[in-house]
């Protein structure tokens, strides 16, 4: 039990530690590839999937 | 001194006491052993339950057996084994019965003897065993329970209990039908008795003994009566566990602690875009894109902070942070919206003008941001984007998942003690009670 639990706390901690070194946090978004460069000349040509993430 | 005889009863004044070892039943015929020596004041026949006084010469009878029904000892008489301070023999038996709310609960006590030690006992209630001595010293009583030996004792139960069946030598004149009141006081794993009759009071000491130290101690080949539900002074198995994991758990969250100061420490948190957008439902082209900005460091995550002046109002932004070199894009969508106002519960609002959100294991490089805001009204609104922001959500994740399992050992452990205490004069009802049980069942394993 006791040494269950040591396992336990040192994932918790080990899975936290890694959490915590890149910033995660709760979130949501889509990973695009390949946009082309071309969008910074002409914004509107590029138009995203509109994922609404926690949306109010 | 503690239970080095029978002193701790009315023991008859010293007289010439028979020097027999066995004789005939008066009653039935059957042969009578006396293993108690010259300690023993009447004798129980196993055959028909004549209680005989054998102090007297002559052997007298004292009464004669009031129970129909023959009860076989767990440990047979006769039976020596060997306990925690000598070889003891077991030399009588009784049945004793208390009654509450009209239903009968039994136990049965077996008196050992050593000529050496003297007396002692073990009584057997559901399976559980405790070895018992009587006692010279009188407790302190105190409300709700009595102080012996440096060791507070909480009040359990209190009861007349009544002998139903009897057999075997006893150092007192004990037949069927005689009754005492029994109160009992608990310190686990030790259980503090009080036996009161009109002509006198006995205090004895047991403390809890497993079932597996009685068979082996007495060599006994079928197996004893299975323990059901919770003794009286068993100890808890849960509270060591639960020391130990709340030590531990301590120990984890001062980790978690030390990392987060480290990230809080450590990360850039640094401020790589800012800029400010006015939105125009009429204008033909919605869409903006910043300059270029780099995102120094390590993979780590972005994010970004938008407000807008909205009143009552919406404005949802389509948002992309796009790696130029790469032409890898993050693309998400935020609504911000502000409402308030005022009705007759008093003031009101809804939503705030401001949002984040977050974007993670984004590598370094050169990255530029787009958004294309929408919405029914005209709105200025401004974008910030914040490299390597430590996070809290991942911390308090941790906190809740480093208490859960001491949390599930503590419900176990109250439920042992709710099992306990169901059985006796307090069941428990409440949380702040059984917390305080809890702490006061002891720690002894």
């Amino acid at each position: 039990m006791h040494r269950l639990f040591s396992l336990f706390g040192l994932l918790v901690l080990g899975s936290f530690g890694y959490a915590t070194y890149t910033g995660w946090t709760w979130a949501s978004y889509d990973e695009i590839k390949n946009v082309p460069k071309s969008i910074r000349n002409n914004p509107g040509i590029y138009r995203s999937v509109y994922t609404r993430y926690p949306h109010k | 001194m503690d239970g080095e005889g029978p002193a701790a009863r009315t023991i008859p004044a010293k007289q010439p006491a028979p020097k027999i070892k066995s004789f005939a039943c008066l009653q039935c015929g059957m042969p009578v052993t006396l293993r108690g020596m010259l300690q023993t004041s009447s004798v129980v026949c196993a055959g028909c339950g004549t209680v005989i006084d054998v102090t007297d010469e002559n052997l007298q009878i004292i009464g004669a057996f009031l129970s129909k029904i023959k009860v076989e000892p767990a440990i047979p008489l006769g039976t020596r084994g060997q306990l925690r301070d000598g070889t003891f023999e077991v030399i009588g038996f009784m049945r004793r019965v208390i009654e509450v709310e009209g239903v009968g609960y039994r136990w049965r006590e077996y008196l050992l003897f050593n000529p050496y030690k003297g007396f002692r006992w073990l009584s057997e209630y559901n399976g559980h065993w405790n070895y018992i001595r009587t006692s010279l010293y009188r407790p302190l009583l105190v409300s709700g329970g009595a102080h012996f030996k440096g060791l507070a004792f909480r009040h359990f139960q209190s009861a007349v209990a009544k002998v139903d069946y009897v057999v075997g030598e006893f150092y007192w004149r004990v037949q069927v039908g005689e009754s005492c009141l029994v109160q009992d006081f608990i310190a686990p794993p030790q259980i503090l008795s009080m036996e009161q009759t009109d002509k006198e009071i006995t205090w004895s000491l047991g403390e809890y003994v497993e079932p597996d130290v009685i068979a082996k101690a007495f060599n006994l080949k079928k197996p004893l009566p299975a323990r059901i539900g919770v003794g009286a002074n068993q100890p808890s198995p849960h509270v060591s566990r639960l020391s130990v994991l709340l030590k531990r758990t301590l120990v984890f969250m001062a980790v978690a602690v030390l990392i987060q100061l480290l990230s809080l420490i450590g990360s850039q948190n640094k401020l790589v875009y800012q800029q400010s957008f006015d939105y125009d439902v009429r204008d033909s082209e919605k869409s903006r894109v910043s300059e270029l900005f780099e995102l120094p460091g390590r993979t780590s995550n972005v994010v970004i902070r938008t407000k807008a002046d909205v009143r009552n109002n919406w404005l949802y932004l389509n948002m992309a942070l796009i790696n130029d070199e790469t032409g890898t894009a993050y693309d998400f969508g935020r609504e911000i919206d502000y409402y308030f106002g005022r009705d007759s519960d008093g003031s009101w609002t809804e939503g705030k003008p401001s949002d984040e959100a977050a974007i993670l294991h984004v590598p370094p490089g050169r990255y530029y941001f787009r958004v294309e805001p929408d919405g029914p009204a005209p709105a200025h609104y401004s974008v910030a984007v914040y490299r390597d922001v430590p996070q809290w959500l991942a911390f308090f994740l941790a906190l809740i998942a480093l208490t859960l399992i001491p949390v599930i050992a503590f419900w176990r452990s109250r439920s042992f003690e709710y099992q306990r205490w169901s059985e006796s004069d307090h069941p428990s009802t409440s949380i702040s009670d059984m917390v305080h049980k809890v702490s006061d069942s002891g720690d002894d394993d």
